[in-house]
């Protein structure tokens, strides 16, 4: 009896144990299958807060980008016709809204000067704009055309072309012109004229109503006068210059005199690359020679 | 029965936890701003005080013909003197497609700078020589300096 007993109770236990052991193993079932649920709710949740967070880059890149390219219209904008005309008293930055200015690595230094005052909100020529590379003269720009590979043309839009071309799409209404620094030691100034009365017919043919300003060579710094490069040659064609300009009905803008010093070499606190060619501007003498072209936009 | 039951759901947990730590840090390291590469390069090589942001429009369109669709992300940082040529550009395509494109539009730009200081600025001409558009992703990189390999790398290194 004892033992019957004794194995039944026995039997009660293993029952509660068994029955204990498969209620803690659905509790871990069930546990199990909570804690994967909720994983991969929360992956998701991420996974959808990346993909909204990549989305609304995206639309702002384009939103800012349509925004910006629309804004951008005026380059290909054709001015509206009008008689090309001088002006005698200072102008607001306004007036050089359509101007192109033209040049080689001095004007490149005037490119970064604006593009530094923009970045401080100042725009002290407007929106002109500047086509320009670092050694283009008016002699490179006819005996080196696009395909050469001593092409110095400027860039527009990312490729080379013709400065009439460029200057005819951007639709200005005036073009200020400083080459002749890369011309001067190359050829003498009668030769040269020849060269910058090629460049002004091709602009006058694309471009008929626009008013062209032609800006004198500017000079070098005293130390670095060269046997043909040298302020002597440079006077002797903005002389050339000066008189084709008058003959032409074309405007002469005299920068010599604006950044030279007594002695007629360009003021040593004017000058970016004293140790260098001695010809570039620094920020003061951008800053000189944009003050002039405001007070005379046609030169005097 | 069971026991592939558990065995599927621990499955299905790791592979959750999986995705859930790459949701959380898959854009981070591999689609950095440009900015933050030129931070990285800019720590070990600073930027000169002659050094100027580009940020118009119409210079970066006009010098380099970069359209605005063509990029999400762009600095450019160009010297000033006109005598030096120094340059750090990267640009980040709007998408893979446009890679191809703004390589060569970097690389016309290149070449354009190698042809205007051929005849006068040789020592420039020497450094432009030995520089390149490099791409990565849809990153692409021009690095005009005597530094630029190193600074390359560290470009590189970012992706």
């Amino acid at each position: 009896m004892d033992n019957y007993d004794n194995r039944n109770a026995y039997e009660i236990y293993k029952n509660k144990q068994k029955r204990r052991k498969a209620k803690r193993k659905r509790l871990l079932f069930r546990t199990a299958v909570v804690l994967v649920i909720i994983a991969l709710i929360v992956a998701a949740l991420f996974s959808m807060v990346n993909c909204v967070n990549n989305l609304i880059c995206v639309n702002c890149n384009s939103i800012q980008n349509t925004t910006e390219s629309t804004a951008e219209t005026s380059p290909t904008e054709k001015p509206k016709p009008q008689k090309p005309a001088k002006v005698k008293d200072p102008v607001e930055p306004s007036f050089f809204d359509k101007t192109v200015i033209v040049g080689d690595s001095i004007t490149l230094g005037l490119s970064y000067y604006l593009e530094k005052q923009n970045g401080q909100g100042n725009k002290p020529l407007g929106d002109a704009f500047v086509l320009c590379n670092g050694s283009l003269g008016y002699i490179n720009a006819k005996e080196n055309p696009v395909g050469d590979s001593n092409c110095r043309l400027p860039v527009y839009k990312g490729k080379q072309q013709p400065i009439e071309d460029s200057v005819a799409d951007i639709g200005a209404e005036r073009v200020y012109i400083l080459l002749g620094m890369n011309d001067v030691a190359r050829a003498d100034s009668k030769t040269l004229i020849t060269y910058v009365k090629d460049l002004t017919d091709k602009i006058k043919k694309k471009s008929p109503k626009i008013r062209i300003c032609l800006e004198s060579t500017t000079p070098i710094i005293a130390s670095k006068q060269g046997p043909y490069l040298n302020d002597k040659n440079i006077r002797k064609f903005d002389k050339e210059l000066k008189k084709f300009a008058k003959e032409n009905d074309y405007s002469y803008i005299d920068l010599y005199s604006v950044v030279s010093d007594d002695k007629g070499h360009l003021k040593d606190e004017y000058c970016g690359d004293p140790q260098n060619m001695g010809l570039h501007f620094n920020d003061t003498a951008q800053a000189a020679v944009i003050d002039y072209l405001i007070n005379h936009p046609d030169g005097i | 029965m069971k026991k592939f039951i558990a065995i599927s759901m621990v499955f299905v947990l790791i592979t959750a936890m999986f995705t859930m730590l790459t949701a959380c840090t898959g854009g981070e390291t591999k689609n950095p701003a440009v900015a933050d590469i030129v931070k990285a390069i800019t720590e070990k090589y600073p930027i000169d005080e002659d050094m100027t942001q580009v940020t118009s429009e119409n210079l970066i369109a006009n010098t380099y013909g970069f359209e605005s669709d063509e990029y999400s992300d762009l600095a450019i940082y160009l010297k000033t003197s006109g005598v030096e040529m120094d340059e750090i550009t990267i640009v980040k395509a709007a998408d893979s497609s446009k890679v191809a494109g703004i390589k060569e539009k970097l690389e016309n730009h290149l070449n354009n700078q190698l042809v205007s200081t051929k005849d006068y600025l040789p020592e420039q001409y020497a450094i432009i020589e030995k520089c390149s558009v490099v791409t990565k992703g849809d990153y692409v990189c021009l690095i005009i300096s005597e530094n630029a390999e190193e600074m390359v790398k560290i470009f590189e290194n970012q992706l």
